[in-house]
């Protein structure tokens, strides 16, 4: 009982803002000022979703974020999982330190990177034009970083080809070692 | 260089290596070796090559020029080739020559230590708690919970950033919720609010301004000012890191949980385990790697700062939430002297070293 009112406390703490930012949306400016704890609009006001969704560059925004999105999980998925399947489970002479190299230069944080990879970009004249600044590849070889994560999947005796590649691929995807509580349980 | 992410790869790098033997060892795995070496030494440089490419590029370039930069006067306006070389002026303006760099430097490395004494425990408590009751067996519910403490990590951090300058506006839900609780009404401005958490303390003993010894200063900072705590404007931030970080390190924890063979815990149980020795002293020892992992990743991720506090605050109020992070952006790009914020962002990243070997020292020495 103590645990479901934790959770549910918690659960209130985490939803909460969210549910009043939706509200707050809908809400008139008046309401905003004379309510803005309530979690539900009175008004419902839809001036704000038209400004943003009519007047401004919302959507091109969107689309470009759409494009970084896309384009970087496809090079990720692909790029991570070949180097990935390469160091967890192919046999090659130098190995070991292109390994011990990828790790080291990942431990290297990134706010370090926020300056030079600025200059890199500018360097390459990426930064002027529409491919380069919406291109995805500054932040492509952090995927990398996971690719080491495919070493601790488990051997498997008779590893079937398309089973592995889905261990490998959902391995990548999820990024963070998050894949042991996806699964359904 | 290897602090990090090189700890838990590097053990599983090993078992990696004795899977890679006793596969070959296995059926089929012997015959024609070199052969079979042979091609798979072209399949790995090749698969690797994309990889690497990007990572020369994006990675190991920009550190190696941010190290030359580091060392040169450049505005970050004019090209490259244009900047003076300026000796290891830019780290002594930061740590040996008096004046205002070195003070607002002092400052942020202030801010963000209290920001990670802060912030470290309380998401690391916090998503362990929630991580365990969310992994009992017979919680109905679950799916629900985990979705909702989740929930925060991925969102943008500038959207929920924006939500909690609303959350936190004197008029705002937080203050709400606090007059309902307390007596009176509340009416803080959170994020406009510079007073040190201990300094306020002090003050309610009866203590307001510096007393003697503590007038000196170190890096331009007094040593009142050093033992202030984190202004109400940065624990206003502290709450939101620890909102925003807990759901991913509950999942951390989950995946850890779920790791422990439930016939440990069996055993434990019937060997006449209490619940309190159960967790204690077993599923927390189990834990220990991903205590190891949640720590060091949070130890990075609170010395990193930023988002936030763009959004928010920008550094103010009297500079209390600025932090080095936000000080590299400043630097570079506002105030054109991307030199020396090169050289801010190699100390942080020599203090995070220093941070993450203690934290590795400590919990082996547990062990």
């Amino acid at each position: 009982m103590l645990r479901r009112a934790v959770l549910t406390l918690f659960a209130v703490i985490f939803i909460y803002p969210f549910l009043l930012s939706l509200a707050t949306s809908f809400k008139s400016r008046p309401e905003v000022a004379a309510h803005p704890v309530t979690p539900w609009p009175r008004s419902f006001d839809l001036r704000a979703w038209g400004d943003v969704l009519l007047h401004s560059d919302f959507p091109l925004w969107t689309f470009n974020s759409i494009v970084v999105t896309v384009a970087a999980t496809l090079l990720r998925v692909f790029l991570d999982s070949l180097a990935g399947y390469a160091l967890a489970r192919l046999d090659w002479r130098g190995r070991g330190v292109v390994f011990a190299g990828v790790v080291s230069v990942l431990a290297v944080p990134p706010i370090v990177l926020t300056v030079p990879r600025f200059l890199v970009l500018k360097e390459l004249t990426l930064l002027t034009r529409t491919p380069g600044s919406s291109c995805p590849w500054p932040s492509t070889p952090w995927a990398s970083s996971h690719a080491p994560v495919l070493r601790r999947a488990p051997p498997r005796a008779g590893g079937g080809g398309p089973d592995r590649r889905r261990v490998h691929l959902r391995r990548v995807l999820a990024h963070r070692p998050a894949a042991g509580p996806a699964r359904p349980c | 260089m290897r602090a990090t992410p090189s700890a838990p790869a590097a053990r599983s790098r090993g078992r990696g290596g004795s899977e890679a033997a006793g596969g070959s060892a296995g059926p089929g795995g012997r015959r024609g070796r070199s052969g079979i070496r042979g091609r798979q030494g072209a399949a790995g440089w090749l698969f690797v090559s994309p990889a690497l490419v990007l990572l020369a590029v994006f990675m190991v370039a920009p550190i190696l020029l941010a190290l030359w930069v580091s060392f040169r006067d450049w505005s970050g306006l004019a090209p490259l080739s244009a900047s003076t070389p300026a000796g290891s002026d830019n780290y002594q303006d930061l740590l040996t020559h008096t004046g205002v760099v070195r003070g607002d430097f002092a400052k942020s490395l202030r801010n963000n230590l209290y920001y990670v004494i802060g912030v470290v425990p309380a998401q690391t408590f916090l998503a362990l708690i929630l991580a365990v009751i969310v992994n009992a067996k017979l919680l109905r519910g679950r799916t629900f919970f985990r979705a909702a403490f989740y929930f925060p990590s991925v969102t943008s951090s500038i959207a929920v950033a924006f939500i909690f300058v609303f959350l936190f506006s004197p008029t705002g839900v937080v203050n709400s919720v606090l007059s309902a609780l307390l007596p009176g009404r509340v009416n803080l401005v959170w994020l406009d609010d510079s007073d040190g958490l201990i300094h306020l303390l002090l003050r309610t003993v009866g203590v307001d301004s510096a007393p003697g010894p503590l007038r000196h200063e170190f890096l331009d900072l007094s040593w009142w000012d050093w033992i202030s705590g984190p202004s109400v404007a940065l624990s206003s931030i502290m709450i939101l890191a620890t909102w925003t970080t807990t759901g991913t390190f509950m999942l951390m924890f989950l995946a850890g949980l779920q790791n422990i063979p439930t016939e440990v815990e069996e055993a434990a149980e019937v060997d006449g385990a209490t619940r309190r020795q159960l967790f204690w002293r077993v599923t927390l020892p189990m834990l220990k790697p991903t205590l190891f992992l949640v720590v060091t990743l949070g130890l990075i991720g609170t010395w990193q700062v930023f988002d936030q506090v763009y959004a928010m605050t920008s550094g103010g109020p009297q500079k209390t939430t600025l932090t080095p992070a936000y000080l590299v952006y400043r630097e570079g790009f506002q105030n054109s002297a991307m030199g020396r914020a090169a050289a801010i962002a190699f100390i942080v990243f020599v203090i995070i070293l220093v941070f993450t070997g203690l934290q590795r020292l400590v919990l082996r020495r547990e062990r």
